[in-house]
C-alpha cells in the first residue's frame, strides 16, 4: 500500500512543478534573436578582434542589435559582408578592400648590416638595442613579430624581410600593431604602385645604409601627371585616391624604391 | 664578525677570481685621446642641447651642452681644443645619438673653476645646484642624474647615505682601485651628500674580496665620527641598490618604490668622488676610472676622459689580443654589448670587457627542467622560470601580475640556469614592452 502513496505524491509534485515551470516560461521569456547564431556562422571565426568587438561572438551580437556595420569584419571581406547584409535585410555599400603592405625592401644584400645581432629573436628586442642590427633604423628587422601576430598565415620571413601574401591577407591589422617600426600599413588592394621605404634619414645616410632607399629626389613628383605622389619629410608618399597605377614614377625612381606589387 | 648580505645571489666565475685578477693590483693610469666624441644623451632623461658649434675653441670643463628638462644634466668639454663636429652616431641605445667631437690641443687648459666657498655653511639647494651644474650622473652604470636623486621630494626624509663600493660585477676593479688610491675624495663626497639630504649617518659598503680597499677606507674614516665602513659578503648582485640596503640596513625597498622610501640613498664611490670635486674644486664630471680588460694585451684601469672611443682606450692598453667577438660596456653580468668599437665612453661606463669570438657565442637554449635554481638565486624572490613561460606566450599582463617590473635584470637566473635558458634578456624585453605600453596609453 505505501508504494501507491509514494507514486501519488510524486505525480502530484510533478504536476505542480510542471504548472509552475510552464507559467514561468511564459512570464519570464527572453526574446532570443536567432539572427545572432546565423551571423556567427558566416563570420571568419578567427577571433582576431579586428572589428573592435570582443571576438566573433561579440561582433555577431552587435550586428544583430544594429550596433555594428555588416561590413565590419575585415577578415571576412565582401563575401561575409554580403551574407550578413542578407541576414539583416540591409544593402551593403561596396567598401574598398584593403591589404597589408610592407613599406621596406631592406632584405639581405640590400640594407647593410651594422653588427651581428645575437640577442633574443624578436624585432622588438632587436630594435631596442642600438637601433637594431641593420644600418637603417627604419628598416624591416626580419625577426618575424608580424609573422607571429598573423593568424591567417599570410606572412613569411624571406631573406631577412617580411613578405605578405596578399591572397591570404584579410586586412585584420594585427601585423600593423605588432611591427615595432610601424612599417606595415593597410592600403587599398587595387593600388599596386607602392613606395617601399620609410626612411626619414637624409639622402647621404640613406644611401650609405641601403641600396633601395628613398632619398627624396622628387623625380617621381615631377613624373606624375596626376599629382598623386609627393615628397613629404624627405620621403615619397602616394595618394591612393589620385593614383592611377600608371607606373610613371616607378620608371624614374633612381633607387628602385617604388615598386609594383 | 658576521658579514652583511642578502638572500639569494650567485658567485659568478668564482674559480677565476671573477676576472678581476688581471687588473686589481694595477695603479690607475691616465689616458688622454687626440679626439673625444662626447655623447649628449647617455644619461636617463632628455638629451642635452649643444651650446657650441663647429670651429669653436673650448676649454677643459667648459659647458658644451645645456640640460633639458627636470632630469637633464649639462655636458662639459673633457679636453681643451677645437670643436670638430656636432653630429649623430650609433651608440648603445640608439642608432642616431647626438655627440660633440673635440680635437684635443694637448694643453688641458681648464676653464675658470668656481669652487663653493665654505661649503659647510652652504644650504641643501646650493649643494644640489652645484652637483647639477657639474653634470654628475650615477657612475655605477645606470647614469641616473645625481641631483635628482639627492633632491628629496616634500615629506621624504633620509637618515643614512650608503656609498656603494661593493663592485660585485665580474671583471671590474675600477671602484676597487679608486678606493685604494683616493679614499679622501670619496669620504668628502659622502659628507657633502649627507649634508645635501640632511642624513645623520654615512656608510661605505665594501665586499670582503677587496682587503686593500677596506684597509685604506677604514684608515681614512677614522677621523670622521658619523661615517662607518660595512664589510659585505662577496656575492653577486651585492652592489644592487636594493640588495645593499637590505644587507646593511635590514630594510626592504617596497615594490615599485625608491630607496628614499626606506630613508636611504645609495651613491657609487665614483659618484661620491665626483661630488667632492664638483663642490670643493668646482670641477665638472669630465673623466672617470674605467677598467679595460678581457682580450686586450695589457688589461688596466684607466683614468679616462668622457667621450674617448672604445678603440682608443683598447689601443692604450696594447690593442686586442685576438679578433673581438663582443665588447661589453660594464661587466659580464649586467654589461651591454656595444654595436661597434667606435662608440664613446659615457659618464657611467665603469668597464670595457672584450670577449673573443669563442667567449661571445651564445649557448644553445634547452627546455626548462624545473630545477628552480633560478628561484633560489633571485635576489628579489621572483620566479624567473614562470615569468619566462608567461612571456614566451606573450602574456604580458600575467607577467606583470607576477611582478616582472620588480626584476632588476641582474642576470643571476640566466647565470645559474643549467638549461641555459635566455631569462634576463626576455625579462628586459618584457619590461621594455610594458614601458612602451604605458607610454602609448
Amino acid at each position: 500500500m505505501p508504494i501507491v502513496y509514494a507514486v501519488a505524491v510524486m505525480c502530484a509534485l510533478g504536476a505542480v512543478f510542471g504548472v509552475v515551470l510552464s507559467f514561468a516560461d511564459k512570464k519570464f521569456a527572453v526574446p532570443v534573436d536567432e539572427r545572432v547564431q546565423l551571423i556567427r556562422e558566416k563570420l571568419a571565426g578567427a577571433n582576431c578582434g579586428a572589428c573592435g568587438f570582443p571576438g566573433c561572438d561579440g561582433f555577431a551580437e552587435a550586428v544583430a542589435k544594429g550596433e555594428a556595420p555588416v561590413n565590419g569584419c575585415p577578415p571576412g571581406g565582401s563575401d561575409t559582408a554580403t551574407a550578413l547584409a542578407e541576414i539583416m535585410g540591409v544593402s551593403v555599400g561596396v567598401g574598398v578592400q584593403e591589404v597589408a603592405r610592407l613599406r621596406c625592401q631592406g632584405e639581405k644584400g640590400v640594407a647593410n648590416e651594422s653588427f651581428e645581432y645575437d640577442g633574443i629573436k624578436t624585432c622588438f628586442a632587436a630594435s631596442e638595442f642600438s637601433g637594431g642590427p641593420k644600418a637603417c633604423q627604419y628598416s624591416c628587422i626580419g625577426l618575424g613579430d608580424c609573422m607571429r601576430a598573423c593568424v591567417f598565415d599570410a606572412i613569411e620571413i624571406v631573406n631577412g624581410i617580411a613578405v605578405i601574401n596578399p591572397d591570404k591577407c584579410t586586412a585584420c591589422g594585427m601585423c600593423v600593431d605588432a611591427c615595432p617600426r610601424n612599417l606595415i600599413a593597410l592600403l587599398p588592394k587595387e593600388s599596386t604602385v607602392l613606395v617601399r621605404c620609410m626612411s626619414l634619414n637624409n639622402a647621404r645616410v640613406t644611401r650609405q645604409s641601403c641600396s633601395k632607399g628613398c632619398i627624396g629626389c622628387k623625380r617621381c613628383e615631377k613624373a606624375c601627371e596626376f599629382d598623386a605622389i609627393h615628397v613629404v619629410n624627405g620621403i615619397a608618399v602616394i595618394d591612393a585616391e589620385k593614383c592611377t597605377n600608371c607606373k610613371a614614377c616607378v620608371e624614374v625612381c633612381p633607387n628602385a624604391c617604388i615598386t609594383v606589387a | 664578525m658576521s658579514l652583511f648580505t642578502f638572500r639569494g645571489g650567485v658567485h659568478p666565475l668564482k674559480e677565476r677570481g671573477a676576472g678581476k685578477d688581471a687588473t686589481c693590483s694595477k695603479a690607475i693610469r691616465e689616458f688622454v685621446p687626440e679626439v673625444v666624441y662626447i655623447p649628449l644623451d647617455t644619461h636617463i632623461g632628455s638629451a642635452s642641447t649643444p651650446c657650441v658649434k663647429r670651429g669653436d675653441t673650448v676649454l677643459m670643463g667648459q659647458k658644451i651642452a645645456d640640460a633639458v628638462g627636470g632630469i637633464g644634466i649639462p655636458v662639459h668639454a673633457s679636453v681643451s681644443g677645437t670643436v670638430k663636429e656636432v653630429g649623430n652616431m650609433q651608440m648603445l641605445r640608439k642608432m642616431s645619438s647626438p655627440y660633440i667631437a673635440i680635437e684635443n690641443d694637448g694643453n688641458d687648459t681648464w676653464a675658470e673653476l668656481k669652487p663653493m666657498e665654505n661649503y659647510e655653511n652652504a644650504s641643501r639647494e646650493e649643494i644640489i645646484s652645484a652637483i647639477k651644474e657639474a653634470g654628475i650622473c650615477g657612475m655605477g652604470g645606470a647614469s641616473f642624474p645625481t641631483h635628482v636623486k639627492l633632491n628629496l621630494p616634500e615629506g621624504k626624509t633620509v637618515d643614512t647615505v650608503l656609498v656603494n663600493g661593493a663592485e660585485c660585477e665580474t671583471f671590474l676593479t675600477a671602484d676597487d682601485r679608486l678606493m685604494v688610491e683616493q679614499p679622501e675624495g670619496i669620504i668628502k663626497g659622502l659628507l657633502i651628500a649627507m649634508r645635501a639630504v640632511d642624513a645623520k649617518k654615512g656608510i661605505i659598503c665594501i665586499e670582503d674580496n677587496k682587503p686593500a680597499a677596506i684597509e685604506t677606507i677604514k684608515k681614512a674614516v677614522s677621523n670622521a665620527s658619523n661615517v662607518e665602513v660595512a664589510i659585505l659578503q662577496t656575492k653577486y648582485p651585492q652592489g644592487g641598490e636594493k640588495q645593499l640596503i637590505d644587507a646593511v640596513l635590514k630594510r626592504q625597498v617596497p615594490s615599485g618604490g625608491l630607496p628614499m622610501d626606506v630613508h636611504a640613498v645609495v651613491i657609487n664611490v665614483g659618484t661620491a668622488k665626483a661630488i667632492s670635486e664638483a663642490v670643493l674644486e668646482g670641477k665638472p664630471l669630465i673623466s672617470r676610472i674605467t677598467t679595460v680588460t678581457g682580450a686586450v694585451k695589457e688589461p688596466d684601469n684607466l683614468l679616462i676622459r668622457v667621450g674617448t672611443r672604445v678603440i682608443d682606450a683598447v689601443n692604450a692598453c696594447g690593442g686586442y689580443t685576438e679578433t673581438p667577438g663582443k665588447i661589453l660596456f660594464g661587466g659580464s653580468m649586467t654589461g651591454n654589448a656595444i654595436p661597434n668599437d667606435e662608440v664613446p665612453i659615457t659618464k657611467a661606463n665603469n668597464g670595457i670587457v672584450v670577449f673573443n669570438e669563442q667567449e661571445a657565442k651564445t649557448p644553445e637554449e634547452f627546455a626548462c627542467i624545473r630545477c628552480s635554481r633560478c628561484v633560489d638565486v633571485c635576489p628579489i624572490m621572483l620566479a624567473p622560470y614562470e615569468l619566462k613561460v608567461l612571456l614566451s606566450k606573450g602574456d604580458l599582463d600575467g607577467a606583470k601580475e607576477k611582478n616582472l617590473e620588480d626584476c632588476i635584470l641582474c642576470g643571476a637566473c640566466s647565470y645559474i640556469c643549467p638549461a641555459r635558458r635566455v631569462l634576463t634578456p626576455a625579462f628586459k624585453e618584457g619590461k621594455d614592452m610594458l614601458a612602451m605600453r604605458r607610454k602609448k596609453a
